[in-house]
């Protein structure tokens, strides 16, 4: 289903830990980034690779936010909203995020380029406010540099 | 051994073992301490929050249900902390949940209804919009309003670890998570055993047959035993006006605890059915018509005499069902041998099972003997999850509680039994040279040569029951003939002053054992019979064309007459020249034998409708037709007294007895002595013709194969046949 | 100050196993698996009165003792990365910077209980540093630090890094382990503790990031040394993740028992924009909240912060000027708490989602009287009830924050919600 190597990669995940379904997390991972969310029909062949059921695959799922189940834009704008974030100013952030791109959280651009969404703590409080695009982290966010941020992805 | 330890309750002084959970200390102590997420022998989850107790010296409340006594703990269940703490967890529980008990299905029986009463706060304190969700349907049999759902995982559990489905699980996290099925629109795909509702505490699980049909108030339960499968479960027949509403096993002590499986659930309401025979029907011209109990008698009785003056009395064939109660099958087997005189007395059967009990040298397991105790369960042949269903219950219960070790032996590997099993893949009918290993060390090459398992593998299976102090051996309907004795000899080649044997047939009807106990064992006309030395059946609740198949359609075409005792116009009915209204299980009292040869009660729960009689009257007014008053009383109850006289085994046992204690089982002398080197010789010979190359079969038998198989009852239950796409039963017109 | 933990965070490089070594990298482990036995590793341990970083602060060496010698089943070490508490991000650090000096705690805590597989669970987040684990780890590998026969002492011991996806209760750690099967992340009842029955059964001890990064320090300089350098009950320095109003957020190494007011008025530079103090979150969002007055005298330790009614969790204080709506923070922390309750009990399910919407009435500007007392009735409900310790840390957030902060939630109360309530 997946890419040569993506399916030698599972392969590996699988034979790594005491028992195989600890693997679950990491074969997600690899599966989303091959389809880019995690259908139905994913979630089947996962767990028909992992020796589970469906069941087992998608209650798993279902309980980490990072796993999506449909598709989301190109770029997932993650910008924290948590306390450290609010007090260095993340709503204005996020007001001119949604003012720019013309969406809220939770919604994607028409033509599919950005999503924007909520997150929790990121580890960042040091340097916040704080967004996640993808998995890169762009710290100390004031609306220049988010411009300049969202502007330069390719 | 138990180690009994003081501990204080409410400033009171108990002795309680140690190591048991406080809640349910606490309860066998009269000491009620509520909850939810509780359920007797299911893992404790300590998610509901409502049975915290103070312990002293720990600074938090503690969970009743998670806390293990221990000497000295002084304990407090009672008391206004512990008042406040359960009226917020019922505001938090009733903080979403739909505030309409009128409108739900479970009011009046709901457990949250109650706890809300009981120990919540007068008034409520939730002020914020609730988020409805709309309830839909899971499976043709289950429904599921998940607003009203608390999350207290019983259902969950009791499919994983009871059921072994493994069906539902929780989706989404936090105040989203909800209860799904396991199939992709989160609908399941399951047994439908209906576990979950029984264990549902809310209405958020229901039935599909009885939701808003019913209120607990004016319905009224009986007691009574299943009639689908050997293992006997207890069930709870929900009665309002005159119907059949629902089976249910809640709080009830019976062999299967608080489960019953899809059948025993759901399959009842055949009893409603309005296809049901209800008067005596006299074939005229070629269609049966209606007629009057006296002409029908009549008709019966002088056919009868007339055919037994003609061709003798062998000339005529009784016939009973496995379902039928002991008693009938009593009345039954005294009618043909002793008002007709026929020695063609049987039963019909789907295997013979009368050389495991011809060679029997160990007592039959109970569910109880399989759920007690550390033991090594060997199962040979069959398939519990789909014919036996509490049997594999047990099972799981037995892996699960006691560590018990399970050993199947199958020529395919079964699903839904527990994952910690040793499974020993034989050829598929290749059973006999198992039992001939387990009988004989020295054959160990032939057996693996066809068996297909090495002989360091058959001398594995050898050491663990070698190792085992306990062993019960579970018998499928694989093992037949020669194997079947060498079955039943186990016990006097494994027994030992250590090893206690017992051993369970996985027969299939409910009471299969009562048709051999009651002496249904004549032999059994073969359909060529019929028409020549046979000329006359009597049928009694037997469809043989539907059992043993086309053959036979013929052969009743043959037959100067053919009587039925019926509940509905079988294919068999369409040959008989009279067919009887009987009653149905739920209609009678009596008795049923289950594959322990434990004896419980069939209760009455119900009136007939229409003109309906119990078997053994009608059975009784056919003699009386034929000129011989039959020695039967007038009473079920009664009739077992008498028959407890009779049959060996039964002696002594009553209906007080079984009242009182649920299941009695029945003493069955054993074979003291065994001719080894005959009944050696009788399964060597079975073995010789084996055939050792057939395929191995790797896939497992289809889920639902025995628990969706469609039946001469359970097709009637308008439900199964809607949920299975069984045809419409075919309506009266065109019989 | 000497800066012990984070002394090679300033060392360009100090992620490279070459420039680690320059700095006294792998000594500690080296000394360890030639000079010392497990108990004695545990007995340094036990005599440095380290306690835990990840937030419940439980002495380590104690914790090592635990896990039963004669357990035929194998043992395991995981490390606990999952760094998801609000205002934490020193483990990050240490990651980032001195990779190796995790490593090398693991693998000593390792020997110490005889496990032969660790684990670091690390939040999803954190991919980048998933990979550079990884690759920090085929790098002391090749170096013979790592995985079969290390530094050729016939000691065994390889390391998994294994991300999470994004479940704060993933970082307790029963969740832990369970989302480490592969399944849900609930919270396991305890007793049995994870020394006994931990991950897939066996016997397991789950540290914090830092604790395990103290670990090569205290076994080079000694147990007595590092006490010594913080408290009576609670040895040395730990990891402050400063952050909010102040002019200079970031990670410092500080003694156990520092005063909270040198943090941030010397450390931080003091309150941004020259504002007065408010209040202060002194250890992450579990711990409840003090005002400027309580802030005033407290120090950075247990006992003491304890007796304050809060705690020292992990280390992370977030600091509040002004004019900070006390309202909206307090709504921002029950919103994390009701989106990261895992669900699985009723209080902490039910009385967060019911306290968000109290809170978004009120912001909304519908709230009264009564849902001041109703917050504080939810949270009493929910402290101490809970199945695991976030509903607890849910309930903390909000009620002493209604009774110190009182004059900013009235200010939300109107007359026109007294009204629509009624
Ligand atoms: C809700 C919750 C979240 C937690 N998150 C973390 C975490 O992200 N990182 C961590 O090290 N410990 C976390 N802990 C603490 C762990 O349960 C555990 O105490 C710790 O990992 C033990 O390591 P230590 O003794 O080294 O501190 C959390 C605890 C709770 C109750
Ligand atoms: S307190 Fe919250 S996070 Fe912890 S078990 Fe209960 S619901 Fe889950
Ligand atoms: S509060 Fe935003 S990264 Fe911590």
């Amino acid at each position: 289903m997946f890419s040569q190597q993506a399916e030698r990669e599972i392969d590996r995940l699988l034979a790594r830990y005491p028992r195989k379904r600890s693997a679950i997390i990491p074969v997600l991972f690899i599966a989303q980034k091959e389809r880019g969310y995690l259908s139905d029909d994913v979630l089947e062949y996962v767990a028909k690779r992992m020796g589970l059921t469906y069941l087992d695959v998608v209650t798993v799922v279902s309980f980490y936010t990072m796993f999506y189940r449909r598709p989301i834009g190109k770029y997932n704008i993650q910008l924290c909203n948590n306390v450290s974030c609010m007090l260095c100013g993340s709503e204005k952030i996020q007001e001119h995020i949604e003012r720019k791109l013309g969406i809220t959280f939770g919604q994607t651009t028409p033509d599919g380029r950005f999503t924007l969404t909520e997150v929790q703590c990121l580890g960042s409080c040091g340097t916040a406010p704080v967004m996640q695009v993808n998995f890169d982290y762009y710290e100390n966010l004031t609306p220049e540099n988010v411009d300049q941020i969202l502007d330069s992805l390719p | 051994m138990t180690e009994w330890v003081k501990i204080t309750i409410d400033g009171k002084s108990y002795s309680a073992p140690r190591g048991r959970y406080l809640l349910e200390v606490c309860e066998e102590l009269g000491i009620y301490v509520p909850n939810f997420c509780y359920y007797y022998k299911l893992p404790p989850q300590a998610a509901c929050r409502m049975c915290l107790v103070r312990i002293e010296n720990i600074r938090k409340l503690q969970t009743a249900c998670t806390v293990r006594v221990q000497d000295g703990m002084v304990v407090t269940t009672n008391s206004d902390e512990i008042i406040g703490a359960r009226q917020g967890m019922v505001d938090f529980i009733l903080a979403n949940h739909p505030l309409d008990c009128p409108m739900c299905d479970k009011g009046g029986e709901c457990e949250l209804q109650y706890m809300s009463l009981t120990y919540g706060n007068l008034f409520g304190r939730y002020m914020e919009t609730k988020e409805h969700r709309d309830e839909y349907q899971l499976s043709p049999f289950i429904w599921l309003d998940p607003q009203r759902c608390i999350l207290c995982y019983r259902c969950i559990r009791v499919c994983d670890e009871w059921v072994g489905d493994h069906a539902l699980g929780v989706l989404g996290r936090g105040a989203h998570s909800e209860i799904i099925g396991n199939k992709r629109d989160g609908t399941l795909e399951c047994e439908n055993c209906g576990n979950c509702v029984e264990v549902c505490p809310v209405g958020a699980l229901t039935s599909a047959n009885f939701r808003f049909r019913a209120r607990p108030w004016d319905i009224e339960d009986t007691i009574t035993t299943c009639t689908y499968c050997a293992d006997g479960c207890q069930l709870k027949l929900s009665v309002r006006d005159g119907k059949v509403v629902r089976a249910w096993a809640k709080d009830m002590t019976g062999i299967n605890m608080e489960f019953l499986c899809l059948k025993g659930r759901y399959g009842n309401e055949f009893v409603n059915s309005p296809d049901r025979v209800h008067a005596p029907l006299i074939r005229r011209q070629g269609r049966l018509e209606q007629a009057s109990w006296d002409e029908a008698i009549g008709l019966v009785a002088s056919r009868l005499k007339e055919i037994t003056a003609t061709h003798g009395a062998e000339s005529i064939a009784c016939l009973g069902s496995p379902r039928l109660t002991n008693e009938v099958l009593y009345v039954l087997n005294k009618f043909a041998r002793d008002v007709i005189g026929t020695p063609w007395i049987s039963h019909i059967a789907e295997h013979d099972w009368r050389p495991l009990f011809n060679m029997l040298t160990a007592p039959l397991a109970t569910q109880n003997d399989i759920r007690s105790g550390k033991k090594t369960l060997l199962l040979i042949g069959g398939n519990p999850p789909e014919y036996n269903p509490l049997t594999a219950y047990s099972l799981r219960y037995a892996v699960r509680e006691n560590g018990s070790r399970l050993i199947i032996v199958n020529a395919r590997p079964l699903l839904r039994l527990p994952e910690e099993s040793e499974f020993f893949h034989i050829r598929p009918g290749s059973e006999p040279a198992l039992l001939l290993a387990l009988l004989d060390e020295s054959q160990l090459n032939l057996v693996a040569e066809i068996t297909n398992l090495s002989v360091e593998r058959l001398g594995a299976l050898r050491r663990a029951l070698e190792e085992s102090e306990d062993l019960v051996v579970l018998i499928g309907p694989e093992v037949s003939g020669a194997a079947l004795e060498a079955a039943g000899a186990l016990g006097a080649r494994w027994a030992t002053e250590r090893r206690r044997v017992r051993l369970l047939p996985l027969m299939r009807f409910n009471n299969s054992l009562g048709a051999l106990d009651m002496g249904l064992t004549g032999d059994l006309p073969a359909p060529e019979d019929i028409g020549a030395h046979i000329k006359a059946l009597y049928l009694v609740g037997v469809d043989p064309i539907r059992t043993y198949g086309d053959r036979w359609r013929e052969a009743l075409a043959r037959a100067e007459f053919v009587v039925v005792h019926e509940l509905f116009t079988t294919e068999t009915a369409e040959y008989a020249h009279v067919v009887l209204p009987a009653m149905s299980f739920a209609e009678i009292d009596g008795t049923f034998t289950n594959n322990a040869g434990q004896v419980q009660r069939v209760r009455r729960a119900l009136e007939s409708g229409g003109e309906r009689r119990p078997d053994w009257v009608i059975l009784r007014l056919v003699a009386k037709g034929m000129g011989v008053e039959m020695d039967v009383r007038g009473s079920a109850m009664a009739m077992l007294k008498d028959l407890a006289e009779r049959v060996p085994g039964y002696e002594g046992i009553t209906y007080e007895q079984i009242d009182a204690e649920g299941a009695v089982q029945t003493h069955r002398a054993l074979v003291k002595e065994v001719s080894w080197n005959d009944l050696l010789d009788r399964l060597n010979a079975q073995v010789a013709a084996l055939d050792r190359n057939r395929d191995m079969l790797t896939e497992p038998p289809a889920l639902g194969t025995g628990l969706f198989e469609r039946g001469t009852l359970i097709e009637h239950v308008p439900l199964m046949a809607q949920a299975f796409g069984w045809d419409g039963s075919r309506s009266r017109d065109d019989r | 100050m000497e800066r012990i933990i984070s002394a090679r965070f300033d060392i360009p490089n100090a992620d490279q196993l070459d420039v680690y070594l320059e700095h006294g990298g792998y000594r500690a482990l080296k000394k360890v698996l030639t000079e010392m036995t497990p108990e004695q590793v545990i007995e340094e341990v036990k005599k440095s009165a380290l306690r835990g970083c990840g937030g419940a602060g439980f002495p380590t060496g104690m914790k090592w003792g635990f896990v039963p010698k004669d357990s035929p089943k194998p043992k395991y070490l995981v490390c606990n990365a999952d760094e998801s508490e609000p205002g934490t991000f020193k483990d990050r650090q240490i990651m980032e910077k001195d990779p190796h000096g995790l490593i090398e705690g693991i693998l000593i805590g390792a020997y110490a209980i005889g496990a032969h597989l660790a684990f670091i669970y690390i939040r999803g987040e954190y991919w980048y540093l998933k990979e550079k684990l990884e690759r920090v780890i085929d790098e002391a590998r090749q170096g013979g630090y790592v995985g079969r026969n290390i530094l050729g002492t016939g000691f065994d011991c390889d390391i998994i890094v294994h991300p999470g996806a994004g479940a704060y209760i993933c970082g307790e750690e029963t969740a832990l382990l369970e989302s480490l099967e592969g399944k849900r992340g609930y919270p396991r009842l305890k007793p049995p503790f994870p020394a006994s029955v931990g991950l897939y059964g066996c016997p397991t001890v789950i540290n914090n990031v830092e604790t395990l990064a103290w670990v090569p320090h205290i076994i080079l300089r000694g147990g007595e040394w590092f006490h010594r350098l913080g408290t009576e009950k609670s040895g040395g320095h730990r990891l402050y993740s400063l952050s909010g109003h102040v002019v200079r957020p970031g990670v410092y190494e500080r003694p156990l028992g520092y005063p909270l007011k040198r943090l941030i008025y010397e450390d931080g530079g003091g309150i941004r924009d020259g504002k007065r103090l408010k209040a202060v979150v002194p250890g992450g969002a579990s711990s409840p909240i003090l005002t400027a007055e309580e802030a005033e005298s407290a120090t950075l330790d247990y006992e003491p912060l304890a007796a304050l009614g809060t705690m020292m969790g992990s280390g992370a204080v977030i600091v509040m000027d002004e004019d900070t709506d006390i309202v909206r923070t307090t709504y921002s922390f029950i919103k994390f708490f009701a989106h990261e309750s895992c669900g699985w009990c009723v209080p902490c399910r039910e009385g967060t989602r019911w306290m968000v919407k109290i809170f978004e009435r009120l912001l909304r500007g519908g709230g009264t009287e009564r849902d001041l007392e109703m917050l504080v009735t939810l949270s009493d409900n929910m402290f101490g009830r809970t199945h695991c310790p976030l509903g607890d840390a849910a309930a903390w957030a909000v009620g002493p924050a209604v009774k110190k902060f009182r004059a900013d939630f009235e200010r939300y109360l109107t007359r026109r919600g007294a009204v629509a309530a009624d």
